[in-house]
């Protein structure tokens, strides 16, 4: 096929398809209440529900410190908490309005990239890493109440009780961090080859993610197994 | 909110560079349903972004950059499920058919060799068919113009190779 002819070929093919079905404003108001939130970078529902969470955390810790203020260690802790769940909650409205800007298409095709690719590499990255940490505080928060009905509390047992909020940062961040490794890859492999002519092909990429999860997977199995395990033991 | 001008003014020029977004959908689209969805997306988003347009660059190159911008960075996660969304049928403006209208043998083959590269080659190769100068190309890309002279000619070469081993 000559060049003329591509471009000939190209050009004729949709000619009908200008006078097909017009788009109406019909269509477009259908689109916008079936679709909303669907495209243009879709909702963070995990940014709303760490929101939520940490609103919560806030509320529940707050309540926990005023029944605790007799308690040797807690008086202590809680503030601390108080402190960490409001710079969290700081970060995630921080992340929400900056995950807005992502939605800006008419910009150049790099730009759009490197916004993405900034955003979710720099400071999402961020927020994985932290979010686990105000979930346990408010899980944290949740059994404090439910103690102080009931009495000594696990903070009395340090080693049980480092191994459990351990065992429960690694279930929460491993299969968060890598939900969108290969759509992140990908974009890194679209921008360095804006600057450099040969296409690094992401189907590694795939592979080495595929056998990851199934590592994190086997691995979360045995940790939990390993969990039940011990605790019958060390319960029994 | 947009007003009823700009509403009219709208859907005059969508419908006008119609075949554009139907051409890129089939670009990116697998199947028929990634059409439709790709369609949709890029209506939306182009509805969407419309107030923002202020006519500082043409409107087909508005146009260009956020349905390219659109299907090169949306985030799909594959299904194996047809996906139903609950807008029907007669608002659904791909067409029902895999066949292309006209010379559709020639334009078939032509969208199998286009398929054969990667997706921020489609989008230049789209450009590049679609007539825009290097320049034009270059601004909605991101890229020099000399870049993109280097990568058309590579682009070419690759169809080229791809028509060749195929006997075309």
């Amino acid at each position: 096929m000559e060049e003329k002819d591509i471009i000939k070929i190209w050009k004729k093919g949709y000619n009908k398809l200008n006078n097909e079905k017009p788009i109406t404003m019909e269509t477009i108001e259908t689109l916008v209440k079936s679709r909303s939130g669907k495209v243009a970078g879709k909702i963070r529902w995990d940014l709303y529900f760490s929101f939520a969470c940490y609103v919560l955390g806030l509320f529940i810790t707050t309540y926990a410190f005023v029944l605790y203020q007799s308690h040797s260690y807690l008086k202590w802790i809680l503030p601390g908490m108080i402190m960490v769940l409001i710079l969290l909650l700081i970060q995630n409205i921080i992340l929400l309005k900056n995950h807005h800007k992502l939605k800006t298409f008419d910009i150049s095709l790099r730009d759009k990239v490197t916004a993405i690719v900034r955003y979710f590499r720099g400071e999402f990255r961020l927020w994985q890493l932290v979010y686990p940490i105000g979930l346990i505080i408010l899980i944290f928060s949740v059994t404090l109440l439910i103690d102080y009905e009931d009495g000594a509390y696990r903070i009395n047992q340090p080693f049980e009780f480092i191994t459990v909020l351990v065992l429960m940062y690694v279930v929460m961040y491993f299969p968060m961090r890598y939900t969108r490794s290969v759509y992140l890859h990908d974009l890194e492999n679209c921008l360095k080859n804006l600057d450099e002519q040969e296409y690094t092909s992401i189907e590694k990429t795939l592979r080495r993610h595929r056998i990851f999860i199934f590592i994190v997977v086997i691995g979360l199995v045995l940790l939990v197994l390993g969990s039940l395990v011990m605790w019958y033991f060390y319960s029994g | 909110m947009i007003e009823n001008g700009l509403k009219e003014r709208f859907l005059e020029l969508v419908n006008q560079h119609n075949a554009i977004i139907h051409k890129i959908s089939k670009v990116y689209g697998e199947t028929l349903e990634d059409r439709e969805d790709l369609f949709q997306d890029i209506l939306l988003n182009l509805w969407k972004g419309y107030p923002s347009f202020r006519g500082e660059s043409k409107f087909s190159t508005w146009l260009y950059r956020i349905a390219l911008n659109t299907c090169i960075t949306g985030y799909r996660k594959k299904s194996k499920f047809p996906k139903t969304y609950s807008i029907s049928d007669r608002h659904k403006v791909i067409p029902d058919t895999g066949n292309i209208p006209d010379n559709g043998e020639e334009l078939r083959l032509l969208y199998r060799a286009i398929d054969k590269l990667d997706k921020l080659e489609k989008a230049i190769m789209i450009l590049y068919l679609e007539e825009k100068s290097y320049e034009e190309i270059a601004e909605i890309v991101g890229i020099t113009p000399n870049n993109t002279g280097v990568k058309i000619t590579r682009i070419k070469e690759k169809l080229r190779k791809h028509f060749e081993n195929e006997n075309i």
